[in-house]
């Protein structure tokens, strides 16, 4: 409960190597949001180890750095500084994801 | 010609985006992997009692592990480059074990590819041709990351030290689950719906955190 609690609260107190701790927080999601959206899509009496809300926070974390990445390169290409929807838009379709394009059109 | 086959594969199924997912998410356990090697000895002796740990804790919760830890003779080249050549870590092999069946399912989804370097040992993992640059990319940026800011691959069993003392004295019921969880604040906050089966839900995720965590400290 502490962990889920301590991620989910986002507080950046450290209680010990205070450089490490918020690096460690900013480079995934928080691990309670997305083991409450891996819950979603199992039994109701389900469980889901620790490694593998480990695991699946590594892998949306690298999927969304993905995808920012293509859209950062190409603000960078023509000289503007702020990421909008639209380049996310173009780069999960420059990256295959046309699928994602028509739901996300309702949240960018 | 190319890029209409991709269409075609993509549309099939959905399972080619968990593909890709899959294989970023390897190749960021991979790079981790390498600082220990790099830092001396106490580095290893580090990685050796968080292998305990990880080891024991799926154990302790009663389900068996079907991950028996092996270690591969040949690294990664492509982080041979940048880090020792030698590494005897057990984790790349978990991420290597891996690796056999996201190749599997590439081959299966996507018939034209491009072959991405990944491993001496095993063959490369053909991978969507739009993503080749953005994947490499990100290899970079994952070792420039680690080259600069050391990221440890260990992970705190907890953030707040206070938090985790109260947790340890809480009385426990058999199975290792808080008693009166369902009365304590901290429980309620959890909560996100009102919902008794989201509630039971929560409860036992967070019993299991608790749990896993209380063992492996």
């Amino acid at each position: 409960m502490a962990d889920s609690d301590n991620d989910s609260g986002g507080a950046h107190n450290s209680g010990k190597g205070g450089k490490v701790l918020p690096r460690e927080l900013d480079r995934f999601l928080p691990i309670a949001n997305v083991s409450r959206i891996m819950k979603k899509a199992l039994l109701a009496n389900a469980k889901i180890l620790k490694y593998a809300k480990e695991t699946v926070q590594e892998c949306v974390s690298e999927f969304i750095s993905f995808i920012i990445d293509e859209a950062s390169d190409k603000c960078q290409r023509e000289k503007r500084k702020v990421i909008n929807g639209d380049d996310l838009l173009w780069a999960m379709t420059t990256l295959g994801f046309e699928d994602y394009v028509e739901p996300l059109k309702g949240y960018l | 010609m190319v890029w209409t086959v991709l269409r075609a594969s993509r549309n099939m199924t959905s399972a080619h985006d968990l593909t890709d997912n899959e294989d970023d998410g390897q190749q960021q356990s991979e790079s981790p992997m390498q600082p220990p090697s790099v830092n001396g000895i106490s580095d290893p002796g580090i990685s050796t009692q968080n292998v305990n740990v990880q080891y024991a804790a799926p154990g302790q919760l009663g389900t068996g592990h079907a991950m028996v830890p092996h270690v591969y003779p040949y690294p990664d080249p492509y982080y041979r480059s940048i880090f020792a050549p030698y590494d005897t870590q057990p984790y790349p092999p978990q991420a290597y074990s891996g690796q056999p069946m996201v190749h599997l399912q590439l081959m299966g989804i996507q018939q034209a590819g491009v072959p991405l370097p990944t491993d001496a040992v095993e063959e490369p993992v053909f991978v969507n041709a739009k993503q080749y640059h953005g994947i490499l990319r990100r290899r970079q940026y994952r070792a420039k990351a680690e080259s600069e800011n050391k990221i440890i691959r260990n992970r705190k069993p907890y953030l707040h030290e206070s938090r985790h003392k109260h947790a340890l004295t809480r009385p426990r019921g058999c199975g290792g689950r808080f008693l009166n969880s369902k009365k304590d604040k901290n429980q309620n906050d959890d909560v996100a719906s009102a919902d008794k089966s989201q509630s039971n839900i929560n409860i036992n995720s967070n019993k299991n955190d608790q749990t896993s965590s209380d063992r492996a400290s």
